[in-house]
C-alpha cells in the first residue's frame, strides 16, 4: 500500500485543523417586508384620461400625498428588505473562552418598487411613472455573544411611514428643522421624497442635519 | 443504552430551539373596517360626520379648493426561529389606509380604502 506523501498529509492536517477550528456558528436570514407590491401592471392608468378617484379605486389611497401649484401628486412604495448573516464560531484550545463568541459578518439589499402619479387641478392624470430596482443595503460585520440574534444593518430609513403621527413631537426637534416644518416634505403640501433619501440635499438641507 | 441515547439527543434539539413571533400597532383605529358603522356617501356625507365616525386623522392636507382626510394604521407582525446554527425571521409590516376628497363646502367628493387591509378590531 502506497503511504500518503508528505504534502498530502499537510493538506489533510490543514483541512482538520480548519474545520475544528473555524466552524460555522449561526447563519441568519432576516426578512422585512414594508407595504403591499404595486400593482401597476394590471391598473389602466392613462395619461390624459385617468381620473384621480379612478386611480384611487384602482390602487388605493397612496403612502404620500402632496399638493402642487396646479394639482396634486401621489407616491406609492413598496420595500422588501433581506439581511443574509454569516456568523463563524473561533473554537481554540488556547483561548477556550473564545467558543462563547462568534464573528458575524453580514450583506443586504432591498427589491424597491414606487410609482408617482401626477395630478393636474381637474384631478386627470397628467403623469406616471413606474420604477423598479435592486438597492444595497451595504454590509457590516460584529463580535457576537454566540446565541444573539440581531440585524446588522440599519434598514430604519424604509420604515418612517407613519410621520403623519409625528406631529407633536415635530414642534421639540432641533430649531432649523422646526422652523422649516412648514417646507417639510412629510407635510403634504411642499412635495413628496422617496423613503431613504439622504438628508444631505434638497429642502432637507435647510434642516442643517 | 440505545434510548437513553435518543432521548439525549432529543433534548439536545429541544434545547437549542427557541421560536419567537411579535406584533406591534401605531396609528388611529381602522374604523373604517368596521361594516356595522353609518353608510358613507360621495355628495351627501360631510366631512364633521367623518370626523365624528373615525376620530381625528393623520394628516389633513389642504389643496386649492378640497380638503383631504388621510387616516393611517401600521401593523407590524413578525416571527422567527433560532436554532445555533441557522436562525431566521420575517417581519410583515402592513399599511391599513383611507382618504377622503372634501370640497370647499365640506362635502364628501371622492373617497377610497388601501386594497391592503388590517382587520378591525372593536374595542373591549
Amino acid at each position: 500500500m502506497k503511504r500518503p506523501n508528505k504534502a498530502m498529509t499537510l493538506t489533510a492536517k490543514i483541512i482538520v485543523l480548519a474545520y475544528v477550528t473555524v466552524c460555522p456558528t449561526a447563519c441568519t436570514i432576516i426578512k422585512e417586508k414594508i407595504d403591499a407590491p404595486i400593482d401597476h401592471a394590471n391598473a389602466e392608468l392613462l395619461v390624459g384620461e385617468t381620473l384621480c378617484s379612478q386611480a384611487l379605486n384602482q390602487l388605493g389611497p397612496p403612502a404620500k400625498i402632496s399638493s402642487l401649484g396646479n394639482g396634486l401628486a401621489f407616491l406609492y412604495e413598496h420595500t422588501l428588505t433581506a439581511e443574509n448573516q454569516l456568523g463563524i464560531n473561533l473554537e481554540t484550545q488556547a483561548v477556550p473562552w473564545l467558543r462563547w463568541f462568534k464573528l458575524v459578518t453580514a450583506r443586504g439589499k432591498a427589491k424597491r418598487q414606487a410609482l408617482l402619479l401626477v395630478f393636474d387641478e381637474q384631478g386627470i392624470l397628467q403623469n406616471q411613472l413606474f420604477h423598479e430596482w435592486d438597492e444595497s443595503l451595504g454590509g457590516g460585520s460584529s463580535v457576537q455573544y454566540f446565541i444573539a440574534v440581531t440585524k446588522l444593518l440599519d434598514t430604519s430609513q424604509f420604515e418612517d411611514a407613519i410621520g403623519p403621527h409625528q406631529w407633536g413631537f415635530s414642534l421639540l426637534r432641533p430649531l432649523p428643522q422646526t422652523l422649516n416644518t412648514r417646507q417639510s416634505l412629510d407635510m403634504g403640501t411642499s412635495g413628496l421624497e422617496l423613503q431613504a433619501t439622504p438628508t444631505k440635499a434638497g429642502q432637507h438641507s435647510l434642516e442643517m442635519r | 443504552m440505545k434510548m437513553l441515547a435518543s432521548v439525549i439527543l432529543l433534548f439536545m434539539i429541544g434545547a437549542t430551539i427557541s421560536c419567537a413571533s411579535w406584533k406591534n400597532q401605531q396609528g388611529v383605529a381602522n374604523k373604517w373596517r368596521d361594516e356595522s358603522g353609518p353608510r358613507i356617501e360621495i355628495g351627501k356625507t360631510h366631512q364633521t360626520e367623518i370626523a365624528k365616525l373615525l376620530g381625528p386623522p393623520s394628516q389633513i392636507i389642504g389643496l386649492d379648493d378640497q380638503i383631504i382626510f388621510y387616516y393611517l394604521l401600521e401593523k407590524k407582525v413578525g416571527k422567527g426561529a433560532f436554532f445555533i446554527l441557522f436562525n431566521w425571521s420575517n417581519e410583515k409590516v402592513t399599511y391599513d389606509r383611507a382618504i377622503f376628497f372634501f370640497d370647499k363646502n365640506g362635502l364628501l367628493n371622492d373617497y377610497a380604502y388601501s386594497l391592503e387591509k388590517v382587520p378591525y378590531e372593536t374595542p373591549q
